[in-house]
């Protein structure tokens, strides 16, 4: 058995934004990188509650996604999410992630340990390129959800 | 004069607002659904070679993009002048079905459905999807897997749920394989068992909104859709029927193509969202709808018989030719079910592994129309381009410009029925957006922008000063 199974990656964000687009690049390069074999990497534009039921089926779930809080372009930070901190946000057809934690909980049963690895953008203007910053960064932002798999894996190390 | 402005409304595909105009004694004597964004695809596109026009136009949605592809390859395909292979035909329809059932599923599910169960004028805050989810967990669970089903169909076609490049002009990039067709099908008594305990669950419930069914743009107008020759509803093909509320055709298998002869198109200075109207009785009185309500109108039958059957109690219940908007979420019931079994019965067909699924040709005319139905209405895609098959001009009519007027009408109900004096009631609020919410309007493909945001309300007087105000 592979190491990260049962894991599952979601990047997400606008391929057509420029820097938005990171979480989905980070989802393409996870998917050919060999030591995230066995992981379910998917890419997508949003969140959608039709991502509850896969939330809930894995062991560890974690999001990958641009971020616009401050800070320098191209840092990439990481945390723990949990189900529960229910947001005003008027639903539409796309959740946040502490949404589609609680949906995977009250739907499905099951709601796993989540991290979130954001990177921060620099450059949101419509185009396929990412920014200087966040293009250099984009190993590290691999790594950093590849650090978030070995800690799960090995919760003591 | 006084006005009262809902901006923006939630929970439909993009930016709008609602604003109702008053008179001196309070009485409500307009309404208008204005949509405030703009994307000019008609402009982008210009310049761009013919073949890339799917791709391209596709970006208008993000819900019904299998559609734009539909529409915008069949206009390409005139401009090649040719016929798809026969396979190919088969494999969009499947495409577009699974479209129809998850979009179908998005509208009934996630927007609608939180009205429905809890109430129109449950709180605001806990009146979503996820207020679904606690109080009727089943239904939740069998939106989120109607909504999948359709997804992941569109998935194994296409390559991905979201803009899949599958659909070109000739046909489609590849051919079906068993182990594809196989996994689909493998899923099908499943969807099946969802939208039929969904189904019931309406049919149980029905009685509860009886009074939004009397006041949700309840009036007849034209309906029009895409019929097959033998009467049964076409989606990605067919020929235009129209017809009113007493059932007479206005028109029948016409080519629906040249639009510009049965169709006007109209502007007004407050939205970018043009309307479209019956050109033999021009505007504004040549109001149609199109959607799943006008294609239960329009058809004789669905073409699958457990389909057919509900749509038989349907008829049985409201009459031929229901004028109800709010009946616009059974029919997005009944046509989910239809297109489940189709969705079968085409994969089951002996031809649908031919690995014949594209036509190819250089531009051998200088303009092309496409026609689909999309989840929400007819579509049109109209090309003209020079010698070299670069696109000149672009024209698209989009399933919310046909139904403009009859959601601005609607509003205007709505209003009359619930306004008075100066005071925005609570009740108002919540049945105005609902009553736009039965159509499912798309603003991000009419005109085109994409989001969703909370709400206000403001009634101003005719100095302009704010009389009263609501947010959420």
């Amino acid at each position: 058995m592979s190491l990260a199974n049962d894991v599952l990656v979601i990047g997400y964000g606008n391929p057509l934004r420029g820097d938005d687009g990171a979480g989905w690049r980070a989802a393409e390069m996870l998917a050919e990188d060999p030591r995230a074999a066995g992981a379910r990497v998917l890419a997508c534009h949003q969140l959608t509650p039709e991502l509850a039921e896969d939330v809930s089926r894995a062991s560890l779930v974690v999001l990958v996604d641009a971020s616009e809080e401050p800070g320098t372009a191209g840092s990439v930070s990481t945390r723990s999410l949990s189900a529960g901190s229910k947001s005003d946000s008027v639903f539409s057809h796309h959740v946040d992630p502490a949404r589609l934690l609680e949906l995977s909980a009250s739907l499905f049963g099951h709601s796993p340990p989540a991290v979130q690895v954001s990177i921060r953008v620099a450059d949101l203007d419509p185009g396929t390129e990412l920014s200087a910053p966040v293009g250099a960064a984009m190993p590290a932002l691999v790594d950093a959800v590849l650090g978030a798999i070995e800690r799960h894996r090995q919760p003591s190390a | 004069m006084s006005e009262i402005i809902i901006d923006p409304v939630t929970r439909i595909e993009g930016h709008s607002r609602i604003s109702i105009q008053l008179d001196e004694q309070g009485q409500v004597v307009d309404a208008h659904f204005h949509v405030t964004q703009f994307r000019g695809f008609e402009r982008i596109c210009q310049g761009r070679p013919f073949h890339e026009m799917p791709s391209l136009m596709a970006r208008i949605c993000g819900i019904c993009p299998v559609s734009h592809l539909i529409a915008s390859a069949k206009a390409c395909e005139e401009v090649m002048a040719v016929s798809i292979p026969p396979v190919a035909v088969r494999l969009r329809r499947v495409m577009n079905l699974a479209q129809i059932v998850q979009s179908h599923a998005l509208s009934f599910f996630h927007l609608s459905s939180p009205d429905l169960l809890l109430g129109f004028d449950a709180d605001a805050a806990g009146r979503n999807f996820f207020g679904v989810a606690e109080a009727a967990p089943q239904l939740a669970l069998d939106g989120v897997a109607m909504r999948k089903f359709g997804q992941q169909i569109i998935e194994r076609l296409g390559g991905k749920r979201v803009h899949p490049g599958w659909i070109v002009p000739g046909g489609v990039s590849r051919p079906l394989a068993a182990e594809q067709r196989d996994e689909i099908l493998a899923v099908v008594p499943d969807a099946l068992e969802r939208i039929r305990r969904t189904l019931a669950w309406y049919k149980a419930n029905v009685a509860r909104w009886v009074d939004e069914a009397s006041t949700f743009a309840n009036f007849q107008t034209l309906y029009m859709g895409l019929v097959h020759e033998n009467g049964n509803i076409g989606y990605s093909d067919g020929d235009m029927r129209v017809v009113d509320g007493n059932g007479r055709l206005l028109a029948d298998h016409r080519d629906p193509r040249p639009y510009w002869d049965y169709l006007g198109e109209s502007v007004v200075p407050w939205s970018y969202l043009k309307s479209t109207y019956w050109k033999e009785f021009g505007y504004p009185d040549g109001i149609y709808r199109v959607g799943p309500l006008a294609r239960l109108n329009v058809v004789d039958r669905l073409g699958t018989p457990e389909a057919d059957d509900e749509l038989q109690l349907y008829r049985d219940r409201l009459g031929r030719y229901p004028a109800s908007s709010f009946y616009y979420h059974h029919a997005r019931l009944i046509e989910i079910l239809h297109c489940i079994h189709s969705i079968a019965e085409n994969l089951s067909d002996p031809g649908i592994l031919d690995d014949r699924v594209r036509a190819v040709a250089e531009p051998n005319r200088p303009e092309g129309v496409g026609v689909s139905e999309a989840p929400r209405g007819t579509l049109l895609h109209h090309y003209r381009v020079d010698e070299n098959g670069s696109v000149q001009w672009a024209n698209l009519i989009i399933a919310t410009g046909h139904n403009n007027m009859a959601m601005n009408r609607g509003v205007l109900e709505v209003a009359r029925k619930y306004v008075r004096g100066t005071q925005i009631p609570e009740g108002m609020l919540n049945r105005v957006e609902a009553v736009i919410r039965c159509f499912d309007p798309c603003l991000s493909c009419s005109t085109h922008a994409i989001g969703e945001m909370p709400l206000q309300v403001q009634l101003l007087g005719a100095d302009g000063q704010v009389l009263d105000e609501l947010a959420r």
